[in-house]
């Protein structure tokens, strides 16, 4: 289902043109934004999310890479997941499962859009099991940024910057002598109950491309990733994000994202990669 | 039940627009950007406003800025984006009352609109401007001393470390008005009873100590009836902790309950 009640703003000057939407079941809806390429589409890609703080700390950053590969020709479907960003649905109802049928409703969407165009599952931090989950259902290349390989080692972060943000005099100038105590079911603000913490532990990015391979031998992975973070093996192209672009996810806080060119050569790099791109 | 639908305002303005089920001639909320924050929000901030507002009756925008979240880039003066913006929510929803505001750089935004544009009728000013002042170092001693033993050894920091140059900070990055111009700016919001809540944070520290700031900064039109002041230190400047969102919802839409 699409709902819009103001028609998309006409084309501007240098910008491929987006469209919010909802997509999705009525009881499950989820917000979409649909990026055209400039001038006909040569592939377009599905864009799964990271986490919990991690998607509003990367919106930005991914609406400029997919611009940015939109003017490159390549179209994409951004979205949230079910109980996350501007999505439907109350923080309690995001879940692991959740995730992965919602990243199956964006994929049908942008097919729905881009009908006989070559799609590409992308993952970003978290992001990357759903996205490497589409890849092994559909046969799918296989774009990851900044992916997360091990579930637990992530939710063990996610629970040291728990205990620092809460006795950080920074965030609680106010604090006295002991920290703010921990929020049952929460970690960094977010609704992370027992059982999902348990999923996201049993997330390995080792095991789904596994499951990829199996489907399909010829997996074309690539991934952007920090500088000096170690190439996964099973990628067959690794693109060195410089360090200073790459530590966004680190601190609960927001600075003005720029695509610097370091950064627009990785997007590149990508978009060399897509499909279409040897015809031209 | 509510309603929610995208909304391209034109001009780079982009949204979320959440209603009632049933039309309303209610002012119009316009969220505006925390910083850089797309128009989520914090943490889903702004969506869990809009649907707790748009549970109350009102209908609620949330926007991203040029240069957030999915806007192009920043090209010109945002007050009169928004201005346009308005226009255009007038001939899409029938909207010519709004309140707007928000966090951080959506106060001093929200301020500067509310001036230019008569068609606001109330302001939601989480952590804005004030001036530092002298309640402000009472402010810090205080904080000091509620440190114990680690805030001598600060205090005396402070006396024998050479001077550094100042560091980046609210002061240089916000787009606060002078103190004098915030005082009579504030009395013309009164003077057209525009609707006005303001609410400092813990998070704020860096200029806001004590209570008694708001009234030193913004004087005698503090104390008219359409201005709301609350003073919550123990919080952040991100709402992070559930029960912090969940009592700034109750704030707000306490408040709104004079527009409806």
């Amino acid at each position: 289902m699409t709902a819009t009640i103001a028609p998309p703003a006409p084309e501007r000057a240098g910008e491929a043109l987006h469209e919010f939407a909802f997509a999705g079941a009525p009881d499950r809806r989820l917000f979409t934004v649909f990026r055209a390429a400039r001038g006909p589409a040569r592939a377009a890609f599905v864009l799964c999310p990271p986490f919990f703080h991690e998607q509003f700390l990367s919106y930005r950053l991914l609406s400029l890479v997919a611009a940015r590969l939109a003017e490159r020709g390549i179209a994409s479907l951004r979205f949230d997941y079910y109980g996350s960003g501007d999505s439907w649905g109350d923080e309690t109802a995001f879940t692991l499962d959740g995730v992965f049928a919602d990243a199956g409703t964006a994929l049908d969407e942008l097919a729905r859009r881009v009908p006989g165009v070559p799609l590409i599952a992308f993952g970003a931090r978290a992001g990357a099991w759903p996205a490497a989950r589409l890849a092994q259902r559909h046969r799918l290349p296989l774009w990851l940024w900044q992916p997360l390989t091990d579930g637990r080692a992530w939710l063990d972060e996610l629970v040291a910057m728990d205990a620092r943000e809460r006795a950080s005099r920074l965030r609680y100038p106010f604090i006295g002598t002991q920290p703010k105590p921990a929020e049952a079911d929460r970690l960094l603000a977010s609704y992370c109950p027992a059982s999902l913490r348990a999923q996201i532990a049993a997330q390995s990015l080792d095991g789904l491309l596994a499951e990829a391979r199996s489907a399909d031998a010829a997996l074309d992975l690539r991934v952007v990733d920090d500088e000096r973070a170690a190439p996964l093996p099973q990628a067959r192209q690794h693109v060195a994000l410089p360090a200073a672009a790459a530590g966004w996810h680190a601190r609960i806080d927001l600075r003005a994202t720029f695509i610097t060119p370091p950064v627009a050569a990785c997007i590149d790099a990508l978009a060399q990669a897509a499909p279409g791109e040897e015809a031209k | 039940m509510i309603e929610e639908a995208p909304l391209d305002l034109g001009h780079g303005l982009t949204g979320v627009l959440t209603r009632p089920a049933q039309p309303t001639r209610r002012p119009l909320w316009v969220l505006l950007n925390a910083g850089f924050i797309p128009r989520s929000g914090p943490f889903r901030m702004h969506v869990d406003l809009a649907r707790a507002l748009a549970a109350q009756g009102f209908a609620v925008l949330r926007v991203d800025q040029p240069g957030v979240g999915d806007a192009p880039p920043k090209r010109g003066d945002d007050v009169a984006v928004i201005m346009r913006g308005f226009d255009r929510l007038g001939a899409l929803v029938g909207a010519d009352r709004f309140v707007i505001g928000g966090l951080c750089s959506a106060a001093d935004q929200g301020w500067k609109i509310a001036l230019a544009d008569e068609r606001v009728c109330g302001l939601l000013l989480l952590d804005p401007y004030a001036h530092r002042g002298a309640w402000f170092r009472v402010g810090q001693l205080q904080l000091l001393l509620g440190r114990g033993a680690s805030a001598l050894k600060t205090l005396l920091g402070r006396f024998t470390r050479r001077k550094r140059a100042p560091a980046i900070g609210d002061g240089n990055m916000r787009d606060w008005p002078a103190l004098a111009a915030a005082r009579v700016e504030l009395g013309r919001l009164v003077a057209r009873e525009v609707g006005v809540f303001a609410l400092y944070t813990g998070g704020a520290a860096a200029y806001f100590t004590h209570r008694a700031q708001f009234a030193a900064t913004f004087g005698a039109p503090t104390a008219a009836a359409c201005v709301r002041f609350e003073y919550w230190p123990d919080c952040d400047h991100m709402f992070m902790r559930v029960q912090d969102r969940a009592r700034l919802l109750q704030a707000i839409g306490d408040w709104g309950r004079a527009f409806a």
